[in-house]
Order: C-alpha cells, then structure tokens, then sequence
C-alpha cells in the first residue's frame, strides 16, 4: 500500500474522491483487509467529524456586536433582511425577476377573478337549464335511435326474423318425424 | 426623492446588511477563532474585533466575496491576539510554514482555559483538532466544520490551492494519528 | 438565503400557472375543436350553445334540492356545446371528409365510437372518451343530413354518468324553465 493508495483511502473515507477513485477503493477493499480496515478507520473518524457543528456564538456577544455597531439587536427580520439583501445584491436580476413573476402572477389573478366574480341573473340560469337540456336529449335521442334499430330492425328483421323461421321449420320436421 | 428619505433608505439597507452578515457569519467566525484560540473569552474578543471591521467597511464589502475577506480577517485577527501571546509566528506566505513547530509546542497542560474546556467538552475528536498544529488546523476546520470550499480557503487564507489539498490531507492524517494515541495511552496525557 | 427567496417565487410562477390554467377546459381529454367544420357556416343561419363550468355549477347548485345526481352530474360537467348549422351545397363534399377527418383524429386520440347510424340521409356518429372507470371524460356527436343540408356537432366535456344522461334529457327541470323559452336552442 503506497502513499498514493493511502491518499485515495482517506479521500474516499471523507467523501472527496470521484468516482472511479470510489470504484477502485471499493475493489480494493474487497480484495485487501488492509485496504479495509484503514478505510473504516478514517470513515469512523469522517462521520464523527461530520457531525461536529459550528459553535453558536452567544447571545450577549451578539448584543455586543449591536451596541459596537449603535445599532439595535435584529429579532425575527431575516425575512425582510433577505428581501433587502436579494433587491442590492443583484439588483438587476433580482427586480427584473420580480417584476416579471409579480406581472404573471397580477395576470393570473386578474383573468381567474372576472369567472370568479360573475353574477347570473335567474334568466341567464335558467336559460343555460334548457340548453343544457336540449344538448341532453338530442344525444338522447341519437342512443334512443339506435337502440330501437338494434330492436326493431336489426334484431328483428335480420336476425330474430330469420332465427324464428329456421325455428318454425326445425319444429314442422320434428312434429311430423321427417328429418332431412 | 426628498434628502432625508434617501439616507433613511440608505440606512435601512446598510443595517439590514450588517444584520444579515451577523446572522450569516457570526458562528463561523466564533467557531473558526475557538478552534485557533482555544479560548473562549479570546474567541469573543476576535468576534467582536471582526465585526466592527465589517461595520467600519460596510459599503465597501462586497457579498460576493464577503465570506473569503471575513475569514481572512478572522484568520489574521487570530495570529495578532496569538502573537500577543507572546508566539513567533512567521508570516511570509499567510500560513505560518513553521507554525507547527512554533505552536505545536504550545502545551495546552499550561493553559488552565484549554484543560478547562478539553476536560468538560468531552469530545474527542474536537480535542483532537484543537492539538493539530496550526497551519493544518486552520485548513482542517475551515473544510470539514465551516464547509468552505478549496477555492475559498486558498483565497482566505493566502496559500495555493495545492497547499490547501495537502494541508487537508495532513491534518486528516494527523488526526488519526492523534486519536489512534489516545486510544493507545488513554486520557491520562490531557489531565 | 437566495434559494429560500427564489424557490419561494418558483412556486408563486407554478401557482399562478396552476390558476390560470384552472378553467382552461381546452386541455381537458374530453374536449374536441370544431373550428375547422364550423367554419362551413353558412350566412348567420346557425345555432350555438355553450354552457361553461361556472353556469354548470349554478345548475348544480339549484338542482341539488331536488335532485342529488343531477346536481353531482352538473357539478362534474365543465363544458355543454352544441353547434347546429346549414351548409351549402357546394359544401356538401367537403364537409363529409371534415366528418371523416373528424372520426379518424378521435379514433387516433383513443375516443371510442359507440354508435354509427343511418337512416333517412342522416348520419351520425357518437363517440366517448373513456376514462378506465364508469364514468365518460367525454362525449362527442356529429351529425349531417343531407335532406335539410344541416350538420350539427356536440361536445359534453366532463365526468360524465352515462346512466344520468336520459335523467336529464327526461327528468331535468328547473322551476320556472318553461317559462323561458325564448333563446331556446339559439345563440347566447
């Protein structure tokens, strides 16, 4: 194991490799314990370094900081701070992003709230009624159509029709015992 | 536009960017000090310091780079208050090349504020970057703890990038070794 | 910081995307464009009918009391259209490969024909969109007759029950419809 392949160890271990580097540390580890047991080593050691956090500066150092600067403590703006910062930060970008997702949005609401906002009269109600309606029973009507073709035409003069007289026929030979 | 309304904008937004640097890096200085200083009372001193060279320079300070020159701040702070110290520090290249000599051989036995702290954090592995010497310390909890990136640390703290990839590689060694001696010889070493 | 402010304003755009588009019926699966044969309209002499979703849901409203399913019906539908018109004689042909045209693009768009009938020099077609379930996402009629030189199309976007749909062309009555009659099968 040279110090290149230890390198490459540790790299993987803390998460800083690409990926064939993973891919030829993974064979290895199968391949070589030694491989492996420095793996676990430093990936034991890189979790408990992950999980250590920044220290929380305290309260009154922050208090310090304010009065330093003359200025009051900030509670609860980083809202408005954010808004602020994102308006002189980028300020091109930021109000031309704005400005054009605020206009879609006005558009949104404005061709939504017209339909919202209308108010039928009792005629315009009742007359949308019998149209709804009428578009019903013509469809109705076409079912209806078809419905009595299969009945009456299709059903009973092409095929019940010609099933009752092969019936009738079948029936006359077997009465009269004459099977052709 | 009246005068008066202007400079009320003005100040609206130069304090809401001065709040916003508090809450963005106010622990990321904190955290960056305590590791350097292994003080906490030093560690509030240099967070003040730095915060009132962010307000002094408030219109100046650009978001963009803002995190690379308040590191490098409080790097250079750090290495003020330790020299005050009364540690020779080399400053050719930004990190001190033989800060680990120097440093290293600072016995934190001495300091009744680090045996203080090492024996009630109880935290290994944080003990065991605090003992790692300075250049690669610096290096270390500015990667793994405060997340910056190769470019950002190189750009803080004035070194190639190449140095910052094997001062990181380093530092990870060196902890190991460290917490593998600690294993081996126990607590008794720290008490 | 900036992610926060600019997911929040991803989501304002898809919003107001979503609302606008709520009564957009024209993406609905069971909604049909007529407009290549309704431009076969000759002279004034036509009738349309178009009820939309907020008029549907009036109808829902005011059948509810007496009529649960019709009013649930009603409160589904998003669209009636019924577009009734002569044509000329000249026409004729083309409005017949319109038809044509017509029943391939809905067989293509997965519309089911369900019926095709004959009689008297009429001929209609009805076709409905099916949705996997019982309920129909849309019906389709076109109808010529080549007598009375008239061709009318419908659309019924929606859920629709089929069961309810001789409910309503029977049983259908708001108090005081009768009474309007004027309009009756006429433009709006």
């Amino acid at each position: 194991m040279n110090d290149k392949i230890v390198d490459k160890i540790i790299n993987c271990a803390y998460r800083d490799a690409g990926l064939f580097t993973k891919i030829q540390i993974f064979i290895l580890t199968m391949k070589d314990r030694e491989v492996k047991e420095l793996y676990c080593k430093y990936r034991a050691t890189a979790s408990e370094v992950r999980k250590i956090k920044e220290d929380e500066l305290p309260e009154r150092c922050v208090e310090k900081i304010n009065e330093n600067a003359g200025l009051k403590p900030s509670k609860d703006t980083s809202f408005f701070t954010d808004i602020v910062i994102l308006f002189t930060s980028k300020p091109m970008i930021a109000s031309f992003a704005a400005f054009v997702l605020l206009g879609i949005l006005i558009t949104a609401i404005y061709i939504k709230r017209p339909e919202q906002q209308i108010e039928y009269s009792q005629e315009e109600i009742l007359k949308a009624g019998n149209d709804a309606k009428l578009v019903f029973e013509t469809i109705n009507k076409a079912f209806e159509k078809t419905k009595n073709e299969i009945e009456e035409e299709i059903f009973k003069d092409k095929i019940a029709m010609p099933l009752n007289k092969s019936l009738n026929k079948i029936s006359k030979i077997i009465s009269k015992g004459d099977i052709k | 536009m009246s005068g008066g309304f202007r400079l009320y904008i003005r100040k609206m937004i130069i304090e809401a960017k001065y709040h916003y640097f508090i809450r963005l890096y106010k622990n990321k200085i904190f955290t960056y000090a305590l590791y350097m200083l292994k003080n906490r009372m030093d560690a509030d001193d240099v967070t003040q310091e730095v915060f009132i060279k962010i307000w002094k320079n408030i219109e100046e300070v650009n978001y963009n780079s803002a995190k690379t020159w308040i590191i490098r701040t409080t790097h250079n702070a750090c290495i003020d208050l330790l020299r005050k110290r009364g540690i020779e520090l080399k400053r050719e290249t930004g990190i001190d090349e033989y800060f680990e000599e120097t440093y290293a051989g600072n016995k934190t036995e001495n300091d009744p504020y680090v045996s203080f702290n090492m024996k009630h954090t109880g935290e290994t592995i944080k003990e065991a970057i605090q003992r790692l010497p300075g250049n690669l310390k610096s290096v270390f909890v500015l990667y793994e703890i405060e997340e910056l990136k190769y470019k950002e640390i190189s750009n803080s703290l004035g070194i190639p990038l190449n140095s910052v990839k094997v001062y990181l590689m380093r530092a990870r060694k060196r902890l190991q070794e460290e917490l593998e001696k600690k294993e081996i010889c126990g607590a008794e070493n720290y008490e | 910081m900036k992610r926060k402010i600019f997911i929040l304003f991803f989501l304002l755009l898809t919003a107001a995307g979503v609302s606008a588009q709520k009564n957009d019926y024209t993406k609905d699966p069971g909604y049909f464009d007529f407009s290549a044969i309704t431009s076969f309209m000759s002279g004034d002499k036509g009738s349309e009918i178009m009820v939309e979703e907020p008029l549907l849901k009036m109808l829902a409203k005011m059948s509810g009391d007496k009529d649960d399913e019709l009013s649930r019906q009603f409160s589904e539908l998003k669209l009636i259209r019924l577009n009734s018109f002569n044509i000329e004689e000249k026409d004729a042909e083309n409005v017949e490969n319109k038809i044509a045209s017509i029943d391939k693009e809905l067989t293509a768009k997965n519309w089911d024909r369900i019926v095709r009938t004959k009689s008297d020099s009429e001929y209609t077609n009805i076709y409905v969109k099916t949705s996997g379930s019982e309920k129909f996402l849309g019906i389709v009629v076109t109808s010529i007759n080549h007598k009375t030189k008239n061709v009318s199309v419908i659309n019924v976007v929606g859920s629709i029950y089929p069961e309810l749909i001789g409910k309503i062309a029977k049983d259908f009555n708001l108090p005081q419809m009768d009474k309007i009659k004027k309009g009756m099968g006429k433009g709006k």
